[in-house]
């Protein structure tokens, strides 16, 4: 049989064999560092870094020193970071193609953990972020109410603002007119009067500017006439106007009833508004936790179906089933960030493995936090059945909270004073779909309201406070429901109820003694205008008639006396001067100065 | 780059030396069991290494294993049935199981139905096909090598050409 064997060639390549069997030794700890590298990278689309990576065949151990995984989400920071990690391999497993973590350690474990430098992988486009489900209603119902109590925005659009403008603009402007109409017939009265001022006639022409002026006279006593006819029939107008303005605060009136009608604050919404945010933090945390498991950790049916090569390989039943890759035993140990507080945990994972088909069970992730803050978690990944069921349990009896907002402090806020909370979180993820519960109670809680000066200030938020004064407890509860994609929950607090309770008889007050107030001042206003209407229509008219009484006074002197100086029989109408007769009797004529002279004596 | 050419010319020198008809059956018949193996497990590791250190013609098998590997792929329907069946017989699941636990052996991927196939097709192909060489051998080898012997490329592989033209015969 040696005879056979071709040792001049045999003997080299061993020679070659073990030397690069030597070399792999050296160097396994660089290429197990490049593969976890690139593997990791692979996995989370982000940085994977470590300091330091020591292997040991003969002994099975793996060690590593601060591994840093990157958030390909938020490359400013780490989604975790493992200060020291402890492997030990089962060497027998691996002649038996496996390769089986019987225990290990990983020590200071902390998650978002800001980084030096970003933690994108060059060509790695980051997906557009999740929209927030955020409720608006409360917001809404706020600027409503901000509105409707918005006394010069609704006074602006008030109907009797309008109509008393008008009328008190428009009267002053008719009274104007007329007013200036009557100076300018007086003003040809002052004319007509001048010309009369002649003492004598000495001529023809002389003669028919008297026509002239008695005709123009008598134009001008028509004229008077129709403007007293005028403003008469004017004055008729300000009952309309009055009506007019009573209408339109009685639609007014009516109108700010309907306007400062505002639905009661629904307490599911107000819950949302307060709480929402918060809450919802907490859940979408938990679900992107469960997508993450989801993406990395394998599904049966790609277990199943995972080939190496050509052909199918063949399952024995009989023999022992055991997946290629296996973490029976993880302890974990570090610190978190749960509420603004730093907490230390420990924990152990088991059963980790990317065939749990063949491997059978569970992998179940169990964790405790030490010190004040007590928090127990219970994670299962189970990817044994027909379609995958993922479970988180929550528990935490006792936990300081410390002083926190509600709301939006530029709207409505709640300050809640340090107290204590218990927290219980069950979700549930079968297949797609998402279902499950949180519940939060907070005890011994003091409640402060702030309300922001455009929603009503301190006044209401004084009925706030002793809607609040009773609240001790605020409980929180959570229904979870929808996919993963698209989770939905549903939030009920009794602190919602409560503040709505306070808040509805606070806003409705408000809002009652606003349109009292606003009624008033209408009806005021309405009053007011009316009398400015009626002092203007009585001064501006006796002004307007005044001048008018003193033209027709003068009008009917100088008709008198252009009368009986001409010794016309003619009614005034119907004068007409005979140029001859006038002419003979010219001598005999007192100068028309003279008769005024008399007139006014 | 010329890497390619050496079982070639290996192959040739045999012939050319008059190797013995066994040594290249049996090179055929190890070669054809290589070609027909799918790569990557510890069988073909094997395979591979147990031809190069044992006294065959190198040449005729990296022939043969270059010829049988196009083969092969042609005959994995046959090889996966084959191995199928073999594999899930009831009565041999026990020594499979069995196998399946021992050291080393997971890594000869025996458990999948081609690799299973192709190693029972190749040796039950290894003989007639070691037998046929051996016999055809002797009579087509010297018609070959009077045939490529008219070819220039022959005796570049040979080297006769080099030999030649630098006076090194």
């Amino acid at each position: 049989m040696t005879g056979m064997i071709r040792w001049g060639y045999v003997a080299p390549r061993l020679g070659v064999v073990s030397v690069v069997c030597l070399i792999v030794w050296l160097s396994l700890g660089p290429l197990l560092y490049w593969a976890m590298v690139a593997a990791g990278q692979s996995v989370t689309k982000a940085k994977v870094e470590a300091s330091q990576l020591e292997a040991s065949i003969i002994h099975g151990q793996l060690q590593l020193h601060d591994l840093e995984v990157a958030n390909p989400d938020a490359p400013d920071e780490n989604l975790f970071v493992i200060g020291q990690a402890d492997i030990r391999i089962d060497r027998n497993e691996l002649l038996r193609r496996r390769l089986v973590v019987r225990e290990g350690k990983l020590s200071g474990v902390r998650f978002n953990v800001p980084r030096a430098n970003s933690g994108a992988l060059e060509g790695h486009a980051d997906d557009p972020t999740d929209e927030s489900q955020e409720s608006e209603t409360t917001t809404n119902w706020l600027e409503k109410f901000s509105t409707i109590t918005g006394q010069e925005q609704l006074e602006d659009n008030l109907e009797t603002v309008r109509v008393s403008k008008e009328i008190l603009d428009r009267w002053p402007r008719k009274y104007d007119d007329f007013s200036q109409r009557a100076s300018e017939l007086k003003q040809r009265i002052a004319d007509v009067k001048e010309l009369t001022k002649n003492p004598e006639l000495k001529s023809l022409a002389d003669v028919e500017k008297i026509k002239l002026a008695y005709d123009n006279i008598q134009q001008i006593r028509q004229q008077i006439q129709d403007l007293k006819v005028e403003v008469q029939q004017v004055r008729q107008q300000v009952p309309q106007d009055r009506d007019r303005l009573v209408t339109a605060k009685n639609n007014d009136v009516e109108r700010i009833h309907e306007l400062t009608k505002l639905e009661n604050l629904n307490p599911a919404d107000l819950s949302q508004y307060l709480l929402g945010d918060e809450y919802a933090a907490k859940v979408q945390s938990a679900i992107a936790w469960l997508d993450w498991g989801r993406n990395y950790l394998p599904s049966k049916r790609k277990g199943l179906k995972a080939k190496r090569m050509r052909g199918d390989n063949i399952i024995f039943p009989s023999a022992r089933q055991f997946p290629d890759l296996l973490i029976e035993a993880l302890a974990i140990d570090g610190s978190t960030e749960l509420d603004g507080q730093t907490i230390q945990f420990r924990g152990v994972a088991t059963g980790l493995t990317h065939q749990p088909d063949v491997y059978g069970k569970p992998a179940v992730f169990e964790c405790r936090t030490d010190g004040a803050a007590q928090v127990f978690i219970r994670a299962t990944v189970d990817r044994t059945g027909e379609s995958p069921v993922d479970n988180i349990k929550v528990l935490c009896p006792r936990l300081s909270q410390p002083a926190r907002t509600l709301g939006k402090a530029d709207k409505l806020a709640v300050h809640v004073a340090p107290s204590d909370l218990q927290f219980q979180l069950d979700m549930n993820l079968h297949g797609k779909h998402v279902a499950g519960d949180l519940r939060i109670v907070q005890t011994s809680v003091a409640l402060t309201p702030e309300l922001n000066d455009k929603y009503g200030g301190a006044t209401l938020t004084n009925g706030l406070q002793r809607s609040l004064d009773d609240v001790k407890n605020i409980d929180v509860a959570v229904d979870l429901s929808g996919t993963l994609k698209k989770p939905q929950w549903k939030l009920r607090s009794n602190l919602g109820k409560q503040m709505a309770q306070g808040f509805n008889q606070a806003f409705q007050g408000e809002l009652a003694l606003r349109r009292e107030q606003l009624t008033q001042k209408l009806q005021g206003e309405v009053d007011s205008n009316l009398g400015k209407l009626n002092q203007l229509v009585e001064n501006a008219e006796q002004a307007v008639l005044g001048k008018l009484t003193e033209g027709d006074t003068t009008i009917a002197q100088l008709t008198n006396v252009l009368k009986d100086q001409l010794a016309l029989p003619l009614p005034t109408d119907q004068l007409k001067l005979p140029t001859k007769k006038i002419t003979e009797r010219l001598g005999s004529l007192p100068k028309i100065g003279d008769l005024f002279q008399k007139s006014a004596d | 780059m010329f890497s390619f050419v050496r079982p070639l010319r290996a192959l040739v020198k045999g012939l050319q030396a008059n190797d013995s008809p066994r040594q290249l059956a049996f090179g055929v018949a190890l070669g054809m069991l290589i070609g027909l193996t799918p790569k990557g497990n510890l069988i073909a590791v094997a395979l591979i290494t147990t031809l190069f250190a044992i006294k065959v013609n190198r040449g005729s098998g990296l022939a043969s294993a270059f010829v049988f590997s196009w083969v092969g792929v042609l005959l994995d329907p046959l090889s996966h049935y084959i191995g199928g069946l073999i594999l899930t017989t009831a009565a041999l699941e026990p020594t499979f199981a069995w196998l399946s636990e021992l050291p080393v052996v997971p890594w000869t991927s025996f458990n999948n139905t081609v690799v299973m196939g192709s190693v029972v097709l190749g040796a039950f192909l290894f003989y007639p096909i070691y037998r046929a060489s051996k016999m055809g051998f002797p009579i087509l080898t010297p018609i070959v090598v009077a045939h490529l012997s008219k070819y220039k490329m022959y005796h570049i592989l040979t080297g006769t050409d080099f030999a030649t033209r630098w006076k090194l015969s």
